[in-house]
C-alpha cells in the first residue's frame, strides 16, 4: 500500500509493559488523525490484544507490534508474540480470553487471530476513519 | 492505580474510590484489596470511579468475581462516576446489566 507510515514497537512480554503499549498506541492513533473516542477504542483494543497474546502461557519473551497508518484509510495493527519457548502449547481460550476478544471485536472494524497449525501467533486488527 | 476504602457502618456498605489505570499488571492487587474488604464485612460495595482512566478485561474480571461473592450475601456493587468511554466498555460487554452503573456527566 502506497503512502503508508509504519511504526514498530517491541516490548518485554510482561504485564508492566502494557502501559507502554497503550501510550504508544494513543500517540500513533492520534498522529494518524483519529478523534478522541476512536483513540480510546484503538488503545483499549490493542492493550487487550497484548494481554491476550501474552497470556497464552507459552514462555514468550517479547511482544512485537506493527502499526501501519494510511492517512486516507485508517490504521492496521499486528500484535504478535516472539518465538515461544514452548511452541507446542496450544491456543487456550477461557472466559477471560473470550471477554477480551469480544471487546476487541466491538471496538475495531476488523479483528482476526493469526493461528498457525493450532498455535496462536498473534492478532491482526484494523480501524478505518469513520468506521 | 490507587484504591482507598471506608466502611460506612450506618449503611453497611464499603465505599471504595478507584483511580488511575487498572490492567493485567495491577488487577491482582485490586482483587486482593476487594476480597480483603469482603473478608472483614461481606456487604455491598459502592465504587467511585471519578479518577478511573482505564480498565481492561482483567480488571472487569476481578469486579465480576467480587460481584459473585457480594451477591451470594444478597449485596450488590454500585459503580459511580464512570467516564463515558469507560461506561462504553461496560455496555458492550453487557456488564451494565449486572452492576448498578451511574455515569459521570
Amino acid at each position: 500500500m502506497m503512502g503508508m507510515d509504519s511504526v514498530y514497537l517491541r516490548v518485554p512480554a510482561k504485564p508492566e509493559y502494557m502501559l507502554v503499549i497503550r501510550l504508544t498506541t494513543s500517540a500513533v492513533a492520534s498522529r494518524a488523525g483519529f478523534d478522541v473516542d476512536e483513540i480510546e477504542d484503538i488503545k483499549m483494543a490493542v492493550s487487550e490484544a497484548g494481554t491476550f497474546v501474552m497470556n497464552q502461557d507459552r514462555g514468550v519473551d517479547w511482544l512485537e507490534l506493527t502499526f501501519k497508518v494510511d492517512k486516507e484509510e485508517g490504521i492496521w495493527i499486528d500484535i504478535f508474540a516472539s518465538e515461544s519457548h514452548h511452541p507446542s502449547a496450544l491456543f487456550s481460550g477461557g472466559e477471560q480470553s473470550e471477554l477480551s476478544f469480544y471487546i476487541m471485536e466491538s471496538l475495531m472494524d476488523g479483528v482476526e487471530k493469526a493461528i498457525d497449525n493450532g498455535f496462536l501467533r498473534g492478532i491482526k486488527m484494523y480501524k478505518k476513519f469513520g468506521g | 492505580m490507587n484504591i482507598t476504602h471506608n466502611y460506612n457502618s450506618s449503611t453497611n456498605t464499603w465505599e471504595v474510590s478507584l483511580s488511575g489505570e487498572v490492567d493485567v499488571y495491577n488487577a491482582p492487587q485490586l482483587k486482593e484489596v476487594l476480597h480483603g474488604l469482603l473478608d472483614q464485612h461481606n456487604s455491598s460495595i459502592v465504587i467511585d470511579c471519578q479518577g478511573l482512566k482505564y480498565i481492561d478485561s482483567t480488571g472487569l474480571g476481578v469486579l465480576i468475581g467480587v460481584l459473585k461473592r457480594v451477591k451470594d450475601n444478597d449485596g450488590n456493587i454500585s459503580i459511580r462516576n464512570l467516564k463515558p468511554y469507560i461506561k462504553k466498555i461496560f455496555t458492550i460487554t453487557g456488564l451494565d446489566k449486572i452492576f448498578l452503573i451511574e455515569v459521570q456527566e
